[in-house]
């Protein structure tokens, strides 16, 4: 060995910092662009990573894990004489579920489409009906999302989303009366029958067969409805009413997951089970925001690959600079050469220095992607005051303010690829001129 | 003097071209980074441009350009346009430069039914000899049958049509949404009235006016969007208006100028009070802002690599003043002024520039060319997870040149490289002469 073992590692340091030269200034210009793309890339990622993250939280807070629904059971072919299918029973359905490990608690709940009405228009939305007892884990996550009342599920009550409150211009404690879309559907059909015969065939008798179950209902609570649309919460038994339930029966299943994150596979789960009856179902938390989300993540790995291209222009001006430097050592380079050093030490030396650029630029970008992710919604602010653009209105994202997540992985992936990219930029013209003639650089 | 005015360019290019030493090769790399930020900024900005065009297409596809009619969101009891106000409306709205063409229409929500299936849509009832430019717009999305919207007829776009089962020839139920409202509490009123003569006369007033009409034409959804249109006449038993209309729909020269034709409407003093003006951008206004505001978003960080690239350009023209620190100070001791040395080399990165730029225009011009091609060799080797980037109903990718959005690219990196040309030049040139001689 012709010199101690961290040659490579000291020379390269040592080029970085000439005398009365102008390496430094190139340098410092490479790692401000290894900072920019980290801190770019920093940012970026952790504004998608949270915005998904505050949403996915916004959507688990007020949904059921996973929600089982009976729907109409489908009809027999026309023609065919196949017996229709006999109705499944909500408690085997239950047995099913709670055979599942990962199933924390399973309720019987009755749910279905409404039409609540008041002054305006009726509006239809998803409801729910809660057992007394048994749903109390999704009764406290939406409890956290009272704007206003309580929740209140002992009497003829109902509690709706904020935004439909306004609609159907109600406050808490006015009534409103609501009905189950399939029966007004079937009023609506009849009352058209009856009205298209003509005006001698009419009869009293037909007004007298036509029914309608309204049920009259308090609003007792007011829920921040932010974006999963329209929804009402209300006793169990009134959904019986409401959905032509005979005795005990109910219309759905409650079920709440010792890991929400399982509600996919729970679905999967119960579409391959033989047993699992096939006018159920199965509508996890997660469904609501899916096509959302899924654009979201678009955008993010778009933005992603957008980002990388400043990281690659940022490594072009790391290799302009191991350009410059190795030009520049050519002759020191040509008399390492002529006493004994290896290639590899050589290329080690540059990439050394590349090295350091990277980690310094990391650093800086780490440390500027941290600062504006702290003082984000200042910028916003300040930005918005000076141009009079807000960037991120709420209406389009749903968050008051700009979420953020900082994640490891990201930032690992983000530091590896600035690392690599800078190491693979000097050690091609590190390899150039480390293999250079020590002759031929000694004379010139 | 002791240099010609072409001496700047001269050197400057004399310079780029160097023999035996390394400049050239910092400098394709500095063009190359130029290229980069260029080409990225452009295809960017071009496929962001058309995913908005194609969005404001399919707006612009259906909708009148702006329907002037009774202000009913504030809930209050909907009193129809009277006769009167309407015919000023209508003479205000074919009196402004900006309109096309105005006709009087019927608008709301309706139900439509057949055999126990159904679905509920907006509509408009309208005059065909009147409104036949809105009519004509309507056609490019006709996928059967026709547009005549002769008496008893509806012509509905065919996701509503599928919904219910029926197609082009088929007889439907169809009834105003409004009416179900009224239908409803009345019917409920009715149920709690223990005198059989009362009840009777209750049911005499439920009125849900239900209509027969014929399918004649068929529109595609997802272009033409979910209304379904049918005569005037027809709109008018619908909604129990008699003679009257719910409002004004007018086409407008310039679409894309509505704004205007709408202070126009609101200002002209013929609006009466209690009337609005909605406008075809007014239905994806949320979905607009969002695409001008990721576009503000992506040309920031579009900015990010143009200057990333200008520090490449920076660090060439740093490392070519030091080499020729001491021709620049034989050029000032010739009694070159210092004007003259910093043009050489802010010529320099001018040079680099101008190449990066054009090599980035050529490059993303040719990739937005294949981008159908290119996306599809994603998609292979991706296994199909790629597919419509935004995740929108647009079947391929669309792409619109902007010549403005491409001279702005090509200014802000032409500047760009130019500042970061003229610093280390400027210090260059400020050198003693002496001082560098000596070196």
């Amino acid at each position: 060995m012709l010199m101690f073992r961290r040659f490579s590692i000291f020379l390269g340091l040592r080029y970085l910092r000439p005398k009365r030269s102008f390496v430094s200034v190139i340098t410092i210009i490479s790692v401000l662009g290894v900072m920019l793309g980290v801190g770019v890339l920093m940012v970026g990622m952790s504004i998608f990573k949270g915005w998904q993250v505050e949403f996915r939280k916004m959507m688990l807070g007020s949904s059921p894990h996973v929600l089982l629904s009976r729907q109409e059971a489908p009809l027999p072919p026309p023609g065919s004489d196949l017996p229709p299918v006999p109705r499944t029973s909500w408690r085997e359905v239950l047995r099913l579920v709670q055979s599942r490990p990962e199933v924390l608690s399973a309720v019987p709940v009755t749910s279905g489409i409404v039409a609540v009405e008041s002054e305006g228009e009726p509006q239809i939305l998803g409801g729910l009906g809660l057992p007394p007892e048994g749903a109390e884990a999704l009764i406290e996550r939406l409890k956290k999302q009272l704007a206003e009342g309580s929740f209140d599920l002992e009497g003829d009550n109902i509690i709706i989303t904020d935004k439909l409150a306004a609609r159907l211009k109600v406050k808490v404690g006015d009534s409103v009366v609501i009905h189950s879309a399939d029966n007004l559907r079937k009023l609506m059909s009849e009352v058209r029958e009856i009205e298209e015969k003509a005006e001698a065939a009419r009869e009293e008798a037909d007004y007298d067969g036509v029914t309608i179950l309204p049920q009259e209902l308090t609003v007792t609570g007011l829920l921040r409805g932010e974006f999963l649309g329209d929804r009402g919460y209300f006793p169990l038994h009134i959904g019986r009413d409401l959905f032509n339930l005979e005795g005990d029966d109910v219309s759905g299943l409650e079920i709440e997951l010792r890991d929400p994150e399982a509600a996919e596979a729970l679905r999967v789960a119960f579409f391959e089970m033989p047993e699992f009856p096939v006018d159920w179902e199965v509508h996890a938390w997660s469904d609501g925001g899916g096509t959302l989300l899924q654009m979201v993540e678009n955008q993010k790995s778009l933005m992603y690959f957008l980002l990388l291209i400043i990281m690659v222009v940022a490594a072009f001006c790391v290799m302009n600079t191991t350009i410059t430097v190795t030009v520049q050592k050519r002759r020191e380079i040509g008399i390492l050469t002529a006493l004994g050093t290896q290639t590899g030490q050589i290329i080690r030396v540059f990439l050394a220095q590349a090295a350091v650029v990277s980690v310094a630029g990391i650093v800086m970008g780490l440390v500027g992607g941290g600062l504006f992710l702290r003082w984000r919604n200042e910028i916003r602010r300040l930005v918005a005051d000076l141009t009079g653009r807000d960037f991120f209105p709420q209406d389009i994202y749903f968050l008051s303010s700009i979420p953020s997540e900082v994640q490891t992985a990201d930032l690992l992936s983000i530091c590896g690829v600035a690392v690599l990219l800078c190491l693979l930029a000097a050690y091609i013209p590190a390899w150039v001129a480390a293999r250079v003639d020590p002759a031929v650089a000694l004379r010139d | 003097m002791p240099l010609s005015s072409t001496a700047p360019a001269f050197l400057a290019l004399r310079y780029l071209r160097p023999k035996r030493t390394f400049v050239s090769v910092i400098t394709i790399v500095s063009i190359l980074g130029v290229a980069l930020g260029v080409g990225s900024m452009v295809v960017v900005r071009s496929v962001m441009k058309g995913f908005e065009v194609d969005f404001r297409k399919v707006l612009i596809g259906a909708e009148p350009h702006a329907l002037l009619s009774v202000d009913d969101s504030s809930g209050a009891t909907r009193a129809p346009a009277t006769e009167e106000e309407w015919r000023r409306v209508l003479a205000m709205a074919r009196g402004q430069a900006e309109t096309l063409s105005a006709a009087p229409v019927t608008t709301g929500v309706i139900y439509a039914e057949r055999e126990g299936a159904q679905t509920a849509m907006p509509f408009f009832g309208l005059l065909p000899d009147e409104s036949r430019a809105h009519l004509e717009k309507l056609r490019k999305h006709l996928i059967d049958g026709d547009l005549a919207l002769a008496e008893g007829t509806i012509v509905l776009s065919d996701e509503k049509a599928n919904d219910i089962g029926v197609r082009v020839g088929d007889e439907i139920s169809i009834y105003a949404s409004g009416n179900v409202n009224t239908m409803v509490k009345k019917f409920r009123e009715a149920m709690d009235m223990r005198d059989e003569k009362k009840r009777k006369a209750a049911h005499k007033e439920i009125k849900l006016r239900p209509r027969k009409v014929r399918v004649s034409g068929v529109l595609r959804a997802s272009s033409g969007g979910w209304y379904a249109y049918v005569p005037m006449k027809t709109g008018q038993e619908l909604l129990g208006l008699g003679q009257g209309v719910s409002g004004v729909a007018a086409e407008l020269r310039d679409p894309e100028r509505a704004e205007e034709a709408k202070s126009k409407y609101t200002g002209s003093g013929a609006l009466p009070a209690g009337w609005k003006v909605q406008l075809w951008t007014d239905a994806g206004e949320a979905r607009l802002a969002a695409m001008q505001n990721e576009q503000i978003m992506m040309l920031l960080v579009l900015s990010v690599i143009a200057l990333v690239a200008a520090f490449s350009v920076m660090n060439t023209t740093i490392t070519v003043t030091t080499q020729k620190r001491r021709e620049i100070g034989v050029l000032a001791a010739l009694g070159s002024e210092e004007r003259q040395i910093t043009s050489i080399f802010v010529i320099q990165s001018a040079v680099v520039g101008v190449l990066g730029t054009l090599l980035g225009l050529a490059g993303s011009f040719l990739l937005l060319w294949l981008r159908d091609d290119v996306r599809g060799i994603i998609a292979a080797l991706t296994g199909g997870r790629v597919q419509a980037i935004e995740g929108v109903f647009l079947a391929n990718i669309p792409a619109l040149v902007s010549p403005l959005d491409v001279a702005v690219t090509c200014v802000i990196s032409l500047a760009l490289c130019l500042l970061a040309g003229f610093i280390p030049a400027w210090f260059a040139a400020r050198v003693e002469p002496a001082a560098a001689l000596r070196d």
